[in-house]
């Protein structure tokens, strides 16, 4: 059946685009249902304009904090929600990572890992760290960075002193009209911090400041990103991320678990 | 190993907290999987109650609410949404998807009753919080005062109560397409409204 107030005026284009706002706003509204409902979900998954007009709605909508109401859930649901997550975790099934974020950060995670207990049970890579005479690799922290197609770009560990940061690229190439930046992401607060940029000839080995050396013990992750000469001018790294790996503290003998 | 214990703090949620344990979710920290679910839980749950009518139910879509969260945690971008409307709309969505297997609007109790509901409910709010909070943004509720009565009411069944067109069309003894015409007509004049609005607010 026809509706007659669906016959509109005017130019196409903007009836077209007045009857896509109406219709993001009876998805937020919660008036569409069915299979209307699931088409718009998934054409909002391409059409980025349709999804703005959501997520005006949405933030429109929605009350602040202080004029929603409350309700204390069941006592069993947190725990329900933790057991799901875990034995989704156990059956190793996790979601397909999607955004910069994930890609920044659990990305090559695997790989990352492999890499690093290649490190440490092979010392294949040790053998390969250049280091001064007479001193000894009593490696803390180590960071494997892995490109997106699992290749290792750097390998990243600290000496035992913690006044080190010492360095072996696989294939170092010297960055032209641009520079590269090492990041840390934090596993205390999830924010990613700047520790270095390279610019110029390859660097085997960077001095550490105790603010450097504490970051690196923070980190959950390094990560190399594409910048402008120079380093990101508002200390956030660039989307072109280059490799990212896992920072993992290698335990000595003696160490406490 | 102490047991933290966390306060749930009305009122106060702090953006960038959420938005720091979102993405320590991203990164499948379930520490802050649990801090954001006891700072945010109790108006979550609020919300899908009074979409679903049902504890039973409510308590459901948080549940389901909340794995989503976690699952889509690295998708969320701040600079587009807020984390609580972020949050709130998953779960709008989780209730409505459920309204859509469940016949409720034919059994659950009236509006007025579920505020009563809300109420009594230990730990919750006070009946007069309740009645006292109007659920929907203030400036929505500003634009709506000067707006058809039956979109008004619309707007409120449906954002606050979860009424589908059809449920609508009973509720206000109109015909569907009747409720199509009113909210999309009422939807560009309350963008009107909203635009006007935010532009006096600019200028003062």
């Amino acid at each position: 059946m026809n509706d007659l107030s669906d016959n509109y005026s005017g130019n196409d284009s903007d009836n077209n685009s007045n009857h896509e706002e109406s219709q993001a706003f009876e998805y937020v509204l919660g008036t569409m249902r069915g299979a209307e409902r699931d088409a718009f979900a998934a054409q909002l998954r391409s059409d980025e304009t349709l999804a703005a007009d959501v997520r005006y709605w949405e933030e429109t909508l929605t009350p602040p904090a202080d004029e929603l109401s409350e309700l204390p859930p069941a006592a069993t649901t947190l725990a329900n929600i933790q057991t799901t997550i875990n034995n989704r975790l156990n059956r190793n099934t996790p979601a397909e990572p999607t955004s910069f974020w994930e890609k920044l950060l659990p990305w090559k995670t695997a790989t990352a890992i492999a890499f690093c207990l290649l490190f440490v049970v092979s010392g294949v890579l040790v053998t390969n760290i250049p280091t001064p005479p007479g001193q000894t690799l009593n490696a803390d922290y180590v960071a494997v960075l892995v490109d997106e197609s699992d290749q290792p770009v750097l390998t990243a560990l600290t000496a035992s002193d913690g006044s080190t940061l010492w360095l072996k690229w696989e294939n170092w190439q010297e960055p032209d009209g641009h520079s590269l930046q090492l990041w840390s992401q934090s596993r205390r607060d999830g924010e990613i911090r700047p520790l270095v940029v390279f610019d110029g000839a390859e660097k085997d080995a960077i001095p550490l400041d105790q603010a450097t050396w504490r970051l690196i013990k923070d980190s959950s992750h390094l990560i190399i990103t594409r910048e402008e000469v120079g380093g990101s001018p508002f200390d956030e790294p660039s989307e072109q991320v280059i490799a990212t790996g896992v920072c993992i503290r290698l335990e000595k003998a003696g160490d406490s678990a | 190993m102490s047991e933290t214990v966390y306060q749930f703090e009305a009122g106060h949620l702090d953006n960038d907290e959420l938005i720091g344990l979102l993405a320590r979710c991203a990164l499948r920290d379930q520490q802050a999987l649990e801090r954001l679910y006891h700072r945010t839980a109790n108006y979550l749950n609020a919300v899908a109650f009074r979409l679903l009518g049902s504890r039973d139910l409510s308590n459901e879509v948080l549940q389901e609410a909340f794995i989503q969260i976690w699952d889509n945690a690295s998708q969320y971008a701040p600079s587009q949404s807020s984390p609580l409307t972020w949050m709130v709309s998953i779960v709008r969505y989780r209730a409505i998807d459920k309204l859509r297997h469940e016949s409720r609007h034919g059994n659950r109790p009236p509006p007025e009753e579920e505020a009563d509901i809300l109420s009594a409910t230990p730990g919750a709010e006070s009946q007069e919080d309740v009645h006292n909070r109007f659920q929907l943004n203030a400036q929505i509720k500003q634009c709506l005062e000067g707006m058809n009565d039956k979109f008004k009411r619309s707007v409120e069944l449906a954002y606050l109560y979860g009424y589908s067109r059809e449920e609508l069309a009973e509720a206000l003894d109109a015909n569907v397409n009747t409720i199509k015409s009113w909210l999309r007509r009422g939807s560009a004049k309350l963008k009107d409204c909203l635009t006007a609005q935010s532009g006096v607010l600019t200028h003062e």
